[in-house]
């Protein structure tokens, strides 16, 4: 478990967090959100105890990261913005120093590297020096130093941020798996994990996350679930309706001065109407007579929600 | 509980630093090209270049006039009679010796430089700083990553030099090493030397974004260093050994100090928020 209270950093005359309150429990995904600046990064730092903080603590599973920093050190996986790894060794050689600096056993380690390199499909590639890699390859190396020492702990930032689409559906796909409890490499004991997935893809985070804080200035402007966030930052919804008779429900009134828009030969929407006003679709459809095979309702996605609270950051 | 003590942790940060100086062409060659030069090109051109030696008249005599100062006893006995034999002794055995120890600070302070700021230019400080490694092991590893290369070339120059200088004096009857204060000079106080020069650049790279800033900055810190070294090569202080002696413990004491000062300049925190 990850707890930050009232955790207040400088960096000279700059306040990069105030008094930052946050608690991330064992097999959660806690997405960061924010803006450049916000203070992700510092805060992963904070937790990895790279940086101390000047007022407020910081405990992972209980430990100080800066007075046991080695201890919590251990346990935690960070992956940095910038792939950390070294371009003049070869992706095994890195991952061997990784393994010296965590102290992991020899026996067995050259067998472990390569299903990690295969799980990231670098296997190929595991004996060129990393400096000829792609940035996605780099950061998909970085990602297995990350995962080596099997922490209890992932602290990931933007992790598929420098990746294409393909690699990054991967890596999502593990980092579910990693939380759920999977190992994403060896054939160890399934154990959930803490993870801190700071990330500018919204979708990714309302994919992956299992609560999302939306960093301002340093502070948690907001946390929740996705569906929390959207119901307590988006009124609008969009209403999409499969009718029998499509002319007809084209020809009904607009509900709320909302008009229905055909949206194709099948299906016709209701955009940006107040969630309260859903029933009167309803009713409409019912008091034309026609009849409705589907009518599903969607909320404002993550994206919306951070979009909308931006403005009303901007307009304060 | 902080301090977990790991040999394994220090010798493959200090291996790797090791392999990676010598696969890098931008280290190995001053420390291949520097010492050859110094340790090799120097006392040949002393000692095979026809005209090197003519100092002017006055020059040769006052030269001379120093050497019971400038010279251990046993190596005054054993002097030619010859005038040229006698400036080149005096050379090769003692105001040369003081210039060798450049090579120590200079590869140490180049070999430090890249130690920390490298890392940072690199961008694999970070891998360092999110491992168990304590701030006092990364620095402990930092210096003796970059301080082995550079004793280590040192003192093989210094064989070299010997070598060389023992060679070309071989003709006039002189024997010159071993000698005190050369033992003491690339024993005690090359060693001392590089530990303060790149312990110098070690806790200053912690501050610079690069590694020109990192030598450039250390540079400057052990420039009275070599100002000191100059002025014995060019007579205006002459070196015996008991001041070799001193000068050599004061030197491991200051590096013992920039260790202390060290550990708590190059924190974690200064080091990740210069990231």
């Amino acid at each position: 478990m990850i707890l930050l209270e009232g955790v207040t950093r400088d960096f000279g005359p700059v306040r990069a967090l105030t008094g930052l309150d946050l608690a991330v429990r064992r097999g959660e995904i806690l997405g960061l959100l924010g803006h450049n600046g916000a203070g992700k990064t510092t805060t992963i730092r904070l937790i990895a105890g790279l940086l101390q903080p000047n007022h407020g603590r910081v405990r992972v599973d209980g430990l100080d990261p800066v007075a046991d920093g080695p201890l919590v050190r251990r346990r935690l996986g960070v992956l940095p913005a910038n792939a950390a790894v070294d371009d003049r060794l070869t992706a095994r050689a890195n991952l061997r120093f990784t393994a010296a600096l965590f102290d992991l056993p020899r026996p067995g380690l050259e067998r472990h590297l390569d299903v990690l390199l295969d799980r990231l499909g670098l296997g190929d590639r595991a004996d060129d020096v990393a400096g000829t890699y792609s940035t996605g390859m780099r950061q998909r190396l970085s990602l297995a130093r990350v995962l080596l020492h099997d922490p209890d702990v992932l602290l990931l930032d933007e992790p598929t941020a420098a990746l294409d689409p393909v690699a990054a559906r991967m890596v999502r796909t593990l980092i579910t798996e990693l939380a759920a409890g999977g190992s994403g490499a060896a054939e160890t004991e399934r154990r959930a994990r803490t993870i801190v997935l700071s990330t500018h893809d919204l979708e990714e985070a309302q994919r992956l996350c299992h609560r999302v804080a939306i960093l301002e200035h340093g502070r948690v402007r907001t946390l929740g679930t996705p569906a929390q966030l959207a119901s307590a930052w988006g009124n609008d919804v969009e209403v999409e309706v499969h009718p029998e008779d499509l002319s007809a429900t084209l020809a009904l009134d607009p509900v709320a001065g909302v008009p229905p828009r055909r949206l194709d030969d099948q299906h016709v929407r209701f955009p940006g109407i107040a969630r309260i006003e859903v029933p009167r679709i309803v009713h409409a459809l019912s008091g034309a007579g026609v009849r409705v095979y589907r009518i599903e309702v969607r909320g404002p996605s993550l994206a919306e929600v951070y979009l909308r609270l931006h403005e009303a950051e901007d307009t304060r | 509980m902080n301090q977990l003590p790991s040999i394994r942790l220090l010798t493959s940060v200090v291996g790797r630093d090791l392999r990676l100086l010598l696969a890098s062409r931008a280290t190995l060659i001053p420390l291949v090209v520097l010492p050859l030069v110094i340790f090799a090109g120097l006392p040949l051109l002393v000692g095979l270049v026809p005209g090197a030696l003519n100092l002017p008249g006055g020059d040769q005599q006052q030269l001379l006039s120093l050497l019971p100062a400038a010279l251990p006893a046993d190596t005054l006995a054993a002097l030619p009679d010859d005038p040229e034999a006698q400036v080149a002794t005096i050379l090769l055995v003692s105001l040369l010796a003081p210039i060798l120890l450049v090579v120590p600070v200079i590869l140490a302070t180049v070999a430090a430089a890249s130690a920390i700021a490298g890392e940072r230019e690199r961008r694999t400080l970070e891998l360092l700083l999110l491992s168990p490694i304590t701030d006092r092991q990364l620095l402990l590893a930092k210096t003796i990553g970059a301080w082995l290369p550079a004793v280590t070339v040192s003192l093989l120059g210094a064989l070299v030099y010997q070598g060389i200088a023992t060679a070309l004096l071989a003709g006039h009857g002189v024997r010159p090493f071993p000698n005190l204060l050369f033992t003491l000079l690339m024993g005690w106080v090359a060693p001392a030397l590089a530990a303060v020069a790149l312990l110098a650049v070690v806790v200053v790279s912690g501050r610079t974004p690069t590694v020109q800033d990192a030598i450039q900055l250390g540079g400057v810190l052990v420039l009275p260093l070599i100002g000191l070294l100059v002025a014995q090569s060019a007579g205006v202080l002459l070196l015996a050994p008991v001041h070799a002696a001193a000068g050599g413990a004061v030197l491991w004491l200051f590096a013992a100090g920039l260790l202390h000062a060290g550990s708590r300049a190059l924190s974690r925190d200064l080091l990740a928020t210069r990231l």
